[in-house]
């Protein structure tokens, strides 16, 4: 588990969110809320979602969007609509976390199906205690 | 007797309670009618009306098949583009692809086809989604209660009155239907129609959608248009030739199915035809049969006679008195409660109605044209009083655009008060005066 993991603020800006996955090549970072426990994840995958109709990215949306034909400045230009809003409003918070206590098979399989990293949360208080990747997990194995 | 009304009334109460799932309430009630011994095995399977059954199954199968083309975005598309990309404009017709899909359609599946477009568009144009939601959920409502294939009520009716044909519905209440939608349009475009805004950015965006690009498999649309057209010829000239309309359906719908996958190996075949089935509403099937079977059953009792005959005493055999209550109990009931129970029930009471006054085939139209037309128009006038408004919410609410519920029968209630007055008129003036 890595310790004290980079983190954004529910109250700071899309735009900034963005910017921490860009300069750190995250696939996801963790989002906390006013008194420092965990709200969820912001992640690249929250971004695409911004890019294309809301409805397409739902449960019996849109099938296909094969008849809209947007170019590099529309995807940009939906984007911008997002970028000043507070990153708090758009986390994934479905995603699993686990505990100091989780097992480590539990663990595997959560990352397994998540392909993300995991937030490591206090059981008692949500607080945020680090992040567990899988590379911790297969450094651990091949060392 | 008081043992069956016992049965109905808490099957409707806990039905009405949507504490449970409807089909599991009504199978369950279903079953104590025969344990109880009220009706037994061979009177709860004729009480199943397997006409209805097998229309809705065949229509549901057709659907199926159909979706698959992308027509319905594809008519979203291009009507949106008719008028320009203007928000008024998109919003009257889609409003009327809702309608006319519905009268063909179910109204469930029509709107789960079209309101995701619509929420594609209005995202687009940057306009609120909830006047195009409002609209097409009048739309499918009133367009399903034009045909007798487009909605619940009219299928059972046209399934068990049996002077009813496809044709009858059709000359009789589409223009009862074209009047309340016009007059639909008038509030909607007070409320929100002539406010209604978009950039000239926005609107170029949605004329860029390109609508031919919205139809998947163009093949498959041909069959689908033929077929659909061929059911609906049966359906036209079946009814002088003792044909069921489930039976045009069912066959329609096994003849799209193997025309669909011709060419494809039987694995494949296998897993389409396994979808196409999966698309079935099952619960909305078996519903149905739970609801007959507890129909037969107070029907079985004399309940329903007494109820008539109360009825028809109530009014002193006043047909046209019968008649204006039963359009407006059918609406006010529709818009709170399931009308699939409520038709049901009233049908079987209606004909005793029919019966008690010595009503000639045509003499009766009024009533059973004010009940189709009350308990398909009822539905809108809450959020809860078909299936469709609740789709259509449940969309708005995962697109993060929820629908209140009273904030809907703020504005519909009044709406459906003014459609079921324009049918007093039509009622009044074709067929009771």
């Amino acid at each position: 588990m890595k310790q004290n993991p980079v983190t954004v603020h529910a109250a700071q800006t899309v735009g900034e969110a963005v910017g921490v996955l860009v300069h750190h090549t995250f696939r996801s970072v963790p989002v906390l809320g006013p008194d420092g426990t965990l709200i969820g994840q912001f992640g690249i995958h929250s971004m695409l979602r911004m890019l294309v109709p809301r409805i397409a990215t739902e449960r019996k949306g849109l099938q296909h969007l094969d008849f809209v034909r947007d170019d590099l400045e529309d995807l940009r230009r939906r984007l911008r609509v997002f970028w000043d809003r507070p990153v708090g409003d758009y986390v994934e918070n479905d995603g699993d976390v686990v505990y100091l206590d989780t097992p480590l098979t539990k663990t595997v399989l959560a990352l397994y199906h998540t392909h993300e990293n995991l937030p490591v949360v206090d059981r008692q208080t949500g607080k945020l205690l680090g992040i567990i990747s899988y590379w911790d997990v297969v450094r651990r194995l091949v060392s | 007797m008081w043992i069956a009304g016992l049965i109905f009334g808490a099957c409707y109460l806990v039905v009405m309670s949507e504490k449970f799932n409807r089909a599991n309430v009504a199978l369950l009630a279903a079953g104590l009618m025969i344990f109880t011994g009220v009706i037994d095995q061979k009177e709860a399977i004729a009480g199943i009306d397997f006409n209805t059954l097998g229309l809705l199954v065949g229509m549901m199968l057709i659907v199926a098949v159909t979706r698959e083309t992308g027509i319905f975005q594809f008519l979203a598309i291009w009507s949106a583009k008719r008028v320009k990309a203007s928000p008024w404009g998109i919003l009257l017709m889609l409003g009327l692809v809702t309608a006319f899909v519905s009268a063909f359609l179910d109204n469930v599946t029509t709107v789960l086809l079209i309101v995701p477009v619509t929420l594609a568009i209005t995202e687009e144009l940057d306009v609120p989604a909830y006047p195009f939601l409002f609209a097409e959920i009048l739309c499918a409502n009133i367009g399903g209660t034009a045909t007798m294939i487009g909605d619940p009520p009219n299928i059972m009716l046209g399934s068990q009155v049996e002077h009813l044909s496809f044709t009858d519905f059709l000359v009789h209440l589409t223009p009862a239907v074209a009047l309340v939608l016009a007059a639909t349009f008038v509030p909607i475009w007070v409320m929100w129609g002539r406010k209604m805004r978009a950039t000239p950015e926005a609107r170029a965006r949605v004329m860029a959608f390109e609508a031919r690009s919205a139809i998947k498999d163009r093949g498959l649309l041909v069959k689908c248009m033929l077929v659909l057209g061929l059911v609906v010829a049966g359906f036209v000239l079946g009814h002088s030739r003792g044909l069921e309309p489930a039976t045009v359906a069912i066959t329609g719908g096994a003849v799209l199915m193997l025309l669909s996958n011709l060419g494809r190996k039987i694995d494949e075949k296998n897993e389409r035809v396994h979808s196409f089935f999966g698309h079935v509403e099952w619960t909305t099937i078996f519903f149905f049969v739970g609801l007959f079977v507890v129909v037969a059953g107070v029907e079985a009792s004399g309940l329903l006679e007494l109820l008539g005959d109360r009825i028809v005493e109530g009014a002193g055999s006043d047909l046209n008195l019968i008649a204006v209550a039963v359009l407006w109990v059918s609406a006010v009931a529709s818009s709170v409660i399931d009308n699939i129970p409520f038709v049901a029930t009233m049908i079987p009471t209606l004909k005793g109605v029919v019966a008690d006054l010595g009503l000639t085939d045509q003499q009766s139209l009024g009533l059973w044209w004010s009940l189709a037309l009350g308990a398909c128009l009822g539905g809108n006038g809450t959020l809860i009083g078909a299936s469709a408004n609740l789709i259509v919410a449940g969309f708005a609410e995962r697109a993060g655009k929820p629908i209140r519920f009273f904030t809907f029968l703020k504005h519909a209630f009044p709406l459906m008060l003014m459609s079921i007055a324009i049918c007093q008129a039509y009622i009044w003036f074709r067929y009771l005066r």
